[in-house]
């Protein structure tokens, strides 16, 4: 607390990625714990407001001192509450108090995409209160967390530090028989395989499908690799329409007798993501350890024998963690789907212009706002395909861009016959004194090739036309193992490719065009809304 | 002194168990901070089956007043 308060320590120089706050009652609220009854009913309630506004201040400072993603550890309950029993029939007891603070804290930070609520409290339930308490330590180095805590609490953070720095995952496949219910379709029929209600290794299953249908709420996609003859499974799932998952919640699917790790290769390749996006989970250790041995990079998963484990397990998965969901995220798999007629029309069509012609394509673009920070942060984090530059900026910075006067952040939503697809792309640019930098251009894989490129490319030069009529346009493709899809970009838009500057990595590609003669290029198809805004950037 | 407590004195401190010497002195020994110091002390405790007081945890300095804690202690 001290470090973030005061300048003279260094929190800035140190730039750290995350902070983690620690909170204790206690000390935040002298009067606790024995003031707590002699308090009006109204200055009980006012302790919230207090504690809530010096966990506020603390916020404020740490971000005016750092971009860093901020931890705030929840308020833990105390094993027994110093008014006992009593406490209960108080009226904002201790007891309440904690449980009151906490529920605030998370209303109080739930749109912040840069602050994030850690349920330390819960952490310490479950190794319990009574053994992950030590009073001797908490006065000897004020640190009251007894050392059989520590693990439960390293791993909650560790997940979030996991999630917000390694390349998330984005599909989880899927064995099907003994996996989604139990015995083999093959023998056992669509009547036979265990999944109903009333059974309880049925029941089991059933608990895993549910805990599987909230995973892809959380925005993954769900794929089912395994080895049936198609048709058992088409009938069974259409048979079984109790069973939590149906068909329709597969956004790909390999039913055959091939070697599973060519069906995962196929299945990401429909996805259009990469094999290391994936998440294999099978009850099978021979199929497990091929993939494991021919795919390392997929996250391969063998589940226990008995199925009552496999829903804790599956939600125990650091690799399936979000560190909050977006529209787009609860409407992936629809997407997907959508994703699938669109490509059949596109066959059906033959002729690509022709194709795009039919999607009715309509675009919407607007310069990045708050309520846009979650969806962006995420483009900018998890695409690898279409992304010139691939930089991570953490939500903090990207907030600065939305505000500086000298960066354009953009945004573009899509939405064709087939269905909305939401937030699809951006482009970052920056005024500099001399022209305009391209610094940034993302478009999610399930756009791309489609036009939209283009009519991200008119729009940046639209803003430059604005910013910097008479200057130069500068743009910089850095390759990366995955960034192919955009290599082309900037020569399409009709840059041309210029020496490199001294600051340079060695493999960038440089590129220019002078804004007086960027003319845009035709969309055949789309239809763009950007209106004339009140925020277009002003010359100057 | 205790050779399993030299041990624990220098896995804690990240230093050659050979520089383990009763004569090892907290304020002299820069790893050897408040920190580390209740590392220890829990790590010796799980090890001996001892408790030291709060007082003890405080006043202790030196390896060798460790030393004569946990032979005091687990002996008696």
């Amino acid at each position: 607390m001290q470090a973030v308060l005061d300048p003279a320590q260094g929190l800035a120089d140190f730039d750290p990625h995350v902070v983690f706050l620690t909170l204790d009652l206690q000390r935040l609220l002298p009067v606790l714990p024995a003031g707590l009854a002699v308090l009006s009913p109204k200055d009980r309630q006012g302790l919230v407001e207090e504690a809530l506004g010096q966990v506020a201040a603390w916020v404020g400072a740490a971000k005016a001192a750092t971009g860093a993603t901020l931890l705030i550890g929840n308020f833990w309950r105390p094993r027994r509450p110093h008014l006992g029993l009593a406490d209960a029939k108080l009226g904002m007891g201790e007891a309440e108090l904690h449980a009151t603070l906490n529920a605030r804290l998370l209303s109080d930070w739930a749109s912040d995409p840069q602050v994030f609520v850690v349920d330390v409290d819960q952490a310490l339930a479950t190794v319990g209160r009574r053994a992950a308490h030590n009073a001797r330590m908490a006065h000897l180095g004020k640190f009251a967390w007894a050392e059989a805590a520590l693990p439960e609490l390293a791993e909650l953070l560790a997940r979030y530090f996991a999630t917000l720095v390694l390349p998330p995952r984005k599909c989880l496949v899927l064995d099907l028989d003994n996996t989604l219910w139990g015995g083999v379709l093959g023998e056992e029929g669509p009547d036979g395989i265990r999944i109903a209600q009333g059974d309880p290794v049925g029941e089991a299953f059933r608990a895993f499908q549910q805990a599987i249908k909230a995973v892809q709420r959380r925005g993954f996609l769900l794929a089912a690799c395994s080895k049936n003859n198609p048709e058992d499974v088409a009938e069974a799932f259409r048979l079984r329409s109790d069973m939590p998952l149906q068909w329709a919640d597969f956004a790909a699917a390999r039913v055959n007798w091939e070697p599973k790790h060519s069906n995962l290769a196929a299945i990401a390749a429909d996805l259009n993501i990469g094999t290391d996006s994936l998440v294999f989970i099978d009850d099978n250790p021979a199929e497990c350890e091929l993939v494991r041995q021919l795919m390392p990079e997929v996250r391969t998963v063998l589940l226990p024998r008995d199925p009552a484990e496999y829903a804790e397990l599956l939600l125990d998965m650091p690799e399936l963690e979000r560190l909050a969901l977006t529209d787009e995220d609860l409407r992936k798999t629809e997407q997907y789907h959508e994703e699938a007629k669109r490509e059949a029309s596109r066959v059906q069509a033959g002729d690509m212009q022709a194709y795009l012609e039919s999607l009715g394509t309509a675009l919407t673009l607007w310069p990045a706002t708050r309520a846009e920070l979650t969806r962006v942060h995420q483009l900018f984090a998890k695409t690898n395909q279409f992304n010139v530059t691939t930089k991570r900026y953490k939500p903090a910075e990207l907030e600065r861009f939305m505000l500086s006067p000298d960066w354009h952040l953009e945004v573009v939503a899509a939405r064709d016959r087939f269905g909305d697809l939401g937030i699809v792309g951006l482009f970052l640019l920056e005024r500099r004194a001399q022209g305009v930098a391209v610094d940034s251009v993302i478009l999610s894989c399930r756009a791309m090739g489609r036009g939209i490129e283009t009519a991200m490319g008119n729009r940046i030069k639209a803003v430059a036309a604005a910013w910097r009529p008479d200057g130069q346009l500068e743009a910089v493709f850095r390759p990366t193992r995955k960034n192919k899809p955009s290599a082309d970009f900037f020569a399409a838009q009709g840059f041309a490719e210029a020496p490199l500057g001294d600051t340079a990595a060695p493999d960038d590609r440089h590129y220019r065009l002078a804004i007086g003669e960027a003319a845009p290029l035709p969309v055949p198809g789309i239809t763009i809304d950007n209106g004339e805004r009140e925020d277009e950037p002003q010359a100057g | 002194m205790n050779p399993r407590l030299a041990e624990l004195i220098a896995e804690t401190l990240d230093i050659p168990v050979a520089k383990v010497t009763p004569e090892l002195t907290r304020d002299e020994h820069p790893a050897w901070d408040s920190l580390n110091h209740l590392r220890l002390v829990t790590a010796l405790e799980e090890e001996f089956g001892v408790q030291l007081s709060m007082d003890e945890i405080e006043s202790t300095t030196t390896a060798a007043q460790l030393d004569a804690l946990v032979a005091a202690q687990a002996s008696g």
